[in-house]
């Protein structure tokens, strides 16, 4: 991995004091704000440095936990270009904390291959598909026992009845209108994470080309049912970008619209912990048929 | 009324717990050593042969396991030996020639055609697919597929499409063999399993066919297509396979590994080739009708042209235009009731159905009588004959039939019916000059019926799929290749039990 | 069929219940009404199918029991076939239906009915209410191109209601609404690899239009406005690239429909069967072989039975054990319906082959008996019984 001294310098600094100051789970939030701090430390971005500063602070003060600023996406302030990839060197993880970053990095609700690609292509950990189900259901009894942890992986909601999507994952912290799924949200939150993923390999291409050249191809498949988007071997970032941001802007004005009103509704019918695991919580046994 | 000959026959069947000829004679030609080919494709795959097994019946099998038949390069080094056997055993077959007159002309026709049987017309079905997939391969990443593998693939379309013509003997499908001689107790949809009509035919002793057959059902896969057991120990033994060979596909690799699945497929070949052998061999003990040989010389001629063909680079339209469409259906059916009229005519067991309906009479001749007739210009010799017939007889005066023995000549006119003892006697008139072999004898028992198999009658089939340079004007549709999809990763096996409603991806 | 809505007869359900026993139970879906359809003049099949029981394992443990399951590498490409459909937000999807129909479906609302919901009943309840309330905002509000997928009917099938769930969509298009059906085998040069499941595939359909267009109808809308050109989506030639085929399935829906007015109200089986018939004992594993099949003769011999090989080998669970005790019997059914029309008057096989020998007939069995008489003179006489015969069947 070839990342420059001074940023591993400032990195590992980071590092400790984010772990420090929470001992019994790492903040991944936090931990993520720290590494993206320190890279735009380290390649002298000052803006981004203190804009990074600001959040990782509100992160560490609690303040912040439930309340996002608009945008809580992530921008990378480089120029698109082609990129190739290195795996991140990584101590044990659980599947758990993979899943959560990934979400994180990505930004809208995700099945469990996409993300299981995601995170085999940036960290080269292989997570079964099989170990979502184990680790939705240890999600949910950690919740029951009101285990302190800053974020839950959580379903993502149907927009109707506020039910639990099977399949689609988010994060507990992300606001409503994120988390629930309308006629057109799995294609525009495909799109939106296509977006996402294109400008990070931008970012890596610059950075750390073996991360990049593992995630091109994830990037690429994502991109092949967008027009206009992949032309030949080659991922051309801001191409993608481009295209997918097109066809993004089009759905958006359906489904944010959508998103809005569902929510809406959903904070006035559902209790707190509701809006975040589903309204069937309410049923404890399975009907019969 | 060929449905109270079967209801009869079934219930004799039934009574007697064995199954029962239809027939006298066989009416398809049997080589001594057809080619038999087996075929196990891998579940919901329409273009994977996940075996193939052939070789001269009477002998043994050659048998190609893929391994991975979603492989390209392992399912092309399967099937190319049985592409270079078939290729080879059918340039063979069209080596030597002999020369037939026709009309003024002479033409060369092959001595011999290579004949194939297959248990079932689903296999027919099975590698009329695999030929429409063979013969018109793409290069995939630069590299050109074995052209053996296409001229095979081309031999197999032409195979599979000849199967249309009625009474053809290029490729039998022996279920449809064994229904067409012999009556048992399965419902047609039932037919359609080899083994269970060969348990009726030859039960075990003091077994009834119908146990024996449903027993053969539950017992004995035909294929191609596998039965859920059968892809489960598919599924485990492809991906022990799969893991073990890491990804290789070089022969080095991949040799090793490939016994279990070989031996899975072994064994379930074994059967339906010993099946087939017993089936070939009871039928062939039966004398074959007069006209197996002319439909067998059609069948040889439509081979040869193929083979010219292919051999010039030929290429066939995938999908007939309508006029081709139209054209084709006539001379099948064409075909069909020149079959049915030659089975009928040359076979009393097949006359049966015609006698019931009415359409044909049996009788004894009575007397045979030479009259004068006034005609156009003179007066003309004619011979009247009285037959004397078992049941009665209601036809029109003037109904033209025709005596089986000079099926393919003139026709006798009905002249009067009256009723005589428990039948009639009917009077008829030929409307010919009245030659020897033209004549029965007085005290003869013979058959008169509506069907007649004159050269003029019908439209002897033709190739249904002619070169198209015999053709005006529009340029060939070239078909296109369908193997875009072998570049995709084969999808993950998954089993019943794990799925709530498995029966939705049929 | 009753067209009211009325809650289910406590008596009725309390009857069915004592019918099925320990039965296996199935969930009623479109597929299986599909096939129910072409056996549905079979008393016994109509009463399993009230009684909800599964055919296809009711014999598990016999060597009656019918092979039923699919190799796991078809079942595989359905459901690679189904999940490439839907990946990244239902782009092929997308493509397959904007292709097929000439209608851009890049910003198509696809409403998702099958992750989203309970796999219970409560899930269905609120499926077929979503269902039936967007199927009534497609037809009034046509503005963009729906998908629903997973959509679930609710329906009156011989007075007992129950939801059937679509392995099709509905797709709204101009305020029409048209199925689709989804299936994983391929279709090359513009034609389906096998007759036999594209036959299949469009009774689905239809049955499935049929449904939807008496949902309409209790809604107060036009049930026209169901297309009656259905829409297939398969893979085309090797691979499961998507292609699009629309199929007219007007005639098919027509026979369905005709099929399942003739199925018995579900108030009148349950009083009609006896109370003694049960599929209980059919269905006990502890019970020896010959025991579960003798008491299924009993039970449908008490119910009754319509055996048509063609119909019922491809539809029914239960038609090996049928065909059995049609052997017993000796019904003509045994091979083949045509043979069974062919012999009015006439009941049992043995006494075809008496009256083939020649035996007089009754007045009722004369006309059929004649042709019969005249092919067994005929058949002898050119083919002479040879062989002895062997032991006839108890």
């Amino acid at each position: 991995m070839r990342r420059s001294r001074s940023a591993k310098k400032a990195w590992r600094s980071m590092e400790k004091y984010v772990y420090h100051e929470f001992m019994q789970e790492p903040d991944s939030m936090a931990l993520d704000l720290a590494r993206r701090l320190a890279d735009a430390v380290a390649t002298g971005h000052r803006d981004e440095a203190v804009r990074l500063t600001r959040e990782l602070e509100a992160q560490l003060t609690e303040t912040g936990r439930n309340q996002h600023p608009a945008g809580h996406l992530p921008s990378f302030a480089a120029p698109p270009t082609v990129v190739p990839v290195t795996k991140r060197p990584r101590s044990t993880r659980s599947s758990r904390r993979a899943i959560t970053e990934a979400l994180a990095e990505i930004g809208v609700p995700c099945r469990a291959r996409v993300l299981a690609d995601y995170v085999h292509a940036r960290s080269g950990e292989r997570i079964d598909t099989r170990a979502f189900a184990a680790v939705r259901r240890d999600e949910r009894q950690a919740w029951i026992k009101s285990s302190a942890r800053p974020v839950f992986i959580v379903p993502a909601l149907e927009g109707r009845f506020f039910q639990p999507v099977r399949g689609l994952l988010s994060l507990s912290d992300w606001p409503l209108e994120r988390r629930l799924i309308g006629p057109w949200s799995e294609r525009a939150d495909h799109l939106a994470a296509t977006v996402q993923l294109a400008r990070q390999l931008a970012w890596l291409s610059a950075r750390d080309t073996t991360a990049g050249e593992r995630l091109a191809p994830v990037v690429a498949e994502m991109a092949r049912s967008i027009p206009g988007a992949v032309d030949g071997q080659e991922v051309d970032t801001a191409r993608v970008g481009t295209a997918a941001e097109a066809e993004h802007a089009a759905l958006a004005q359906r489904d944010e619209p959508w998103r809005r009103e569902a929510a809406a509704r959903a904070r006035e019918q559902l209790s707190p912990e509701q809006q975040l695991w589903g309204a069937s919580i309410g049923i404890v046994a399975e009907g019969s048929r | 009324m060929s449905a109270a000959l079967d209801a009869f026959l079934a219930a004799r069947v039934y009574e007697t717990g064995r199954a029962l000829r239809r027939t006298s004679l066989r009416h398809t030609y049997l080589a001594d050593e057809p080619l038999g080919v087996v075929m196990w494709r891998l579940g919901g795959e329409r273009f994977r042969a996940a075996a193939i097994a052939w070789g001269s019946l009477g002998g043994p099998f050659r048998l190609a396991v893929a391994g991975e038949p979603r492989n390209r390069d392992l399912y092309f080094r399967a099937l190319t030996p049985f592409a270079v056997d078939l290729c080879a055993r059918v340039r063979r077959a069209a080596t030597q020639k002999v020369a037939r007159q026709n009309g003024r002309q002479q033409e060369l026709i092959p001595v011999g055609a290579l004949q194939i049987a297959v248990p079932n017309r689903a296999t027919v079905g099975a590698l009329g697919l695999l030929g429409r997939y063979l013969a018109y391969l793409s290069d995939r990443g630069g590299v050109a597929p074995d052209p053996a593998l296409i001229e095979a693939g081309k031999h197999l379309r032409f195979y599979a499409r000849h199967t249309r013509v009625a009474g053809q003997s290029l490729l039998v499908p022996l279920d449809r063999l064994i229904s067409e001689h012999w009556a048992t107790l399965l419902s047609p949809f039932e037919q359609a399993n080899l083994a269970a009509l060969d348990a009726q035919i030859e039960p075990p002793s003091a077994v009834h066919a119908f146990d024996a057959s449903a027993a053969a059902e539950a017992r004995t896969r035909v294929g191609p297509d596998p039965a859920e057991d059968i892809d489960r120990v598919t599924e485990a033994l492809l991906a022990e396979f799969n893991a073990a060979r890491g990804g290789r596909a070089d022969p080095l690799a991949v040799e090793p590994l490939i016994g279990p699945l070989r031996g899975h497929y072994q064994r379930l070949v074994d059967p339906v080739w010993q099946l087939m052998n017993r089936v070939v061999a009871r039928e062939q003990q039966l004398p074959a009708a007069p006209s197996v040989q002319r439909r067998f010389e059609a069948d040889r001629e439509a081979f040869g042209r193929h083979v010219d063909w292919v051999a010039s680079g030929g290429r066939y339209r995938t999908t007939d235009t309508p006029r081709q469409a139209a054209m084709t259906l006539r001379r099948l059916e064409d075909a069909h009731a020149r079959y049915e009229a030659d089975r009928a005519v040359e076979d009393p067991a097949c006359m049966i159905p015609y006698l019931l309906s009415g359409n044909a009479i049996r009788g004894v001749v009575a007397s045979v009588n030479e009259i004068r007739v006034a005609a156009r210009v003179n007066r003309v010799r004619r011979t009247l004959i009285a037959l004397d017939t078992d049941e009665p007889v209601v036809l029109p005066a003037g109904k033209e039939l025709w005596w089986t023995a000079t099926a393919g000549d003139y026709p006798w006119d009905v002249q009067a019916v009256s009723p005589l003892g428990a039948g009639s006697r009917v009077t008829l008139m030929l409307r010919a000059a009245p030659t020897p072999a033209r004549l029965p004898t007085v005290g003869e028992r013979i058959t008169l019926s509506t069907l007649h198999t004159g050269p003029d009658a019908y439209h002897l089939p033709l190739p249904p799929d002619p070169p198209w340079t015999h053709r005006p004007a529009a340029p060939p549709l070239s078909p296109e290749p369908i193997d875009a999809g072998d570049s995709e990763p084969p999808p993950d096996a998954v089993d019943g039990a794990a799925v709530a409603d498995p029966g939705r991806y049929v | 069929m009753v067209r009211r809505r009325t809650p289910p007869d406590p008596a009725v359900e309390a009857a069915l219940a004592r019918v099925r026993g320990r039965a296996p139970q199935m969930r009623p879906n479109v597929r299986r009404l599909a096939a129910f359809a072409g056996v549905h003049s079979c008393p016994t099949a109509a009463v399993a199918f009230a009684a909800r029981i599964d055919t296809d394992r009711l014999l598990a443990g016999t060597t009656a029991e019918m092979p039923f399951g699919q190799s796991p590498f078809a079942i595989g490409r359905g459901i690679a076939f189904e999940a490439l459909l839907r990946k990244h937000g239902h782009a092929e999807l997308r493509r397959v239906l904007s292709d097929g129909l000439g209608v851009d479906f890049s910003l198509a609302a696809i409403e998702n009915l099958r992750e989203g919901y309970q796999p219970n009943r409560h899930g269905l309840l609120v499926r077929a209410s979503v269902t039936r309330g967007r199927m009534a905002e497609i037809v009034s509000n046509p503005d963009e191109p729906v998908v629903l997928d997973g959509a679930v009917l609710r329906a009156d099938v011989g007075g007992l209601p129950a939801f059937f769930e679509a392995d099709e969509m509905a797709i709204g298009v101009n305020g029409e609404i048209i199925v689709g059906e989804n299936k994983s085998w391929p279709v090359v040069d513009g034609r389906p690899t096998d007759e036999e499941l594209l036959g299949a595939a469009l009774d689905q359909a239809a049955t499935y239009i049929l449904l939807g267009r008496r949902t309409l109808e209790q809604s107060g809308i036009d049930p026209a406005r169901i297309s009656s050109k259905a829409v297939l989506v398969t893979p085309r030639n090797t691979g499961l690239a998507p292609v699009l085929h629309r199929q007219e399935v007007g005639s098919r829906i027509r026979r369905v429909d005709r099929l399942l007015r003739g199925v018995p109200n579900v108030n009148d089986i349950a009083a009609s069967v006896p109370p003694s018939a049960t599929f209980d004992r059919i269905a006990d594993a502890s019970l020896a072989e010959e025991a579960r099949l003798d008491a299924f003769g009993e039970v449908t011999e008490e119910l009754g039975r319509v055996y048509e090989p063609a119909a019922c080998l491809t539809s029914c669970g239960l038609a090996w054990a049928c065909r059995r005790c049609v052997f017993a019997f000796g019904g003509p059914a045994l091979a083949g319906g045509h043979i069974a029309h062919a012999l009015p008057g006439v009941v049992t096989l043995v006494r075809v082959a008496q009256l083939g020998r020649g035996a007089p007939p009754s007045p009722a069995e004369a006309p059929t008996a004649a042709p019969i008489a005249r092919a067994g003179r005929l058949y002898d006489e050119v083919l002479p019984p040879g062989q002895p015969a062997q032991q006839r069947p108890a």
